[in-house]
């Protein structure tokens, strides 16, 4: 087997994964947690996620002004 | 129309109007055709102005003693044929049946309300139209086969992608990406006869279509601003494809030329 296959294999495996796991975190949203925010495995965070200051408003405060 | 009230609700319906019809991939020329014809039926003059985020929208009484300007931002509603017909279908019903005001917003509405088609149904003919594509193009049934299986990965990723609002041009990247990668396996495995028509095929339904015809048609009319803007869209999403090509082809180390 070639470095070019073992390399075809290597991406339609990670794409196959993501798949996998995309439809776990679906069946567990919709089965699971109905009416909550989508779960992830793995996610990319927000930038204030990571840079928090106590007094930001996040996703569950509501704007009274 | 009587008073200014009245005016500024015409101005506020038509620039709601426009900004849709924008949004769902409609050319300037429709646009304001439309807009114009629902204006005169309305019995008020008005003026449009597109530009490639914006529709500002000037409504102004018959007798020029009331006036009312709308301002509104582009629909971010994705290309839709099924909005933009009926959409215009509505402007002709306003005009033939001189539909009133209130009624034309409560149809307006009740448009915005029409569910985009099912994701799956898109996916699989999408893949259909695309390995059709690789057909036309003199690709053999493992090509087709080929293209069909890569462009339903790819296609479904740019739908996931989407849906957890990645930027586009990012996915139009990793979607592209892996449908060349995919299909890259029927010349690394040897399948078929005609492996390099499935690997050029198999990104096609990612190319911008639409903006383009649009760009022209804008050009033509002198919209040169929104002609440019969706060019420029167009032109980076393919920069963005031809990247995503390239790479799986440089990755699995295939042959250029």
């Amino acid at each position: 087997m070639s470095q070019s296959m073992i390399t075809w294999c290597v991406i339609a495996g990670v794409l196959s994964i993501a798949f996998i796991i995309r439809a776990i975190e679906w069946y567990y949203t919709e089965c699971h947690h109905s009416g909550r925010k989508p779960w992830h495995i793995i996610e990319i965070g927000k930038e204030r996620e990571i840079f928090f200051v106590p007094g930001d408003l996040d996703d569950n405060d509501i704007e009274d002004f | 129309m009587t008073n200014n009230t009245d005016i500024h609700e015409v101005a506020s319906f038509l620039a709601d109007y426009a900004s849709h019809l924008l949004g769902c991939g409609a050319t300037c020329i429709r646009i304001e055709k439309n807009t114009h014809r629902m204006a005169e039926a309305f019995g008020v003059e008005s003026d449009i102005s597109i530009m490639p985020t914006h529709i500002y929208v000037t409504a102004c009484s018959k007798d020029a003693a009331h006036n009312g300007v709308a301002i509104r931002k582009t629909a971010s509603c994705g290309i839709n044929f099924n909005l933009n017909a009926r959409l215009s279908r509505l402007s002709w019903e306003v005009a033939d049946n001189r539909l009133d005001f209130a009624t034309a917003v409560e149809r307006f509405n009740k448009i915005l309300e029409t569910k985009p088609t099912g994701k799956w149904e898109v996916l699989f003919l999408t893949s259909f139209a695309n390995a059709a594509f690789c057909r036309l193009f003199g690709g053999d049934p493992s090509a087709m086969l080929i293209v069909f299986i890569s462009t339903l990965a790819g296609y479904r990723l740019k739908q996931i992608m989407l849906s957890d609002r990645r930027d586009v041009r990012l996915v139009f990247l990793c979607a592209s990406f892996f449908s060349a990668a995919l299909s890259a396996g029927g010349q690394l495995f040897g399948i078929g006869s005609t492996p390099e028509i499935a690997l050029g095929t198999s990104v096609l339904y990612l190319i911008p279509g639409v903006p383009y015809i649009n760009a022209v048609s804008d050009i033509i009319y002198k919209h040169y601003l929104c002609a440019f803007s969706r060019f420029a869209d167009a032109a980076v999403l393919t920069a963005c494809l031809t990247v995503g090509l390239c790479t799986g082809m440089l990755i699995l180390g295939l042959k250029w030329f």
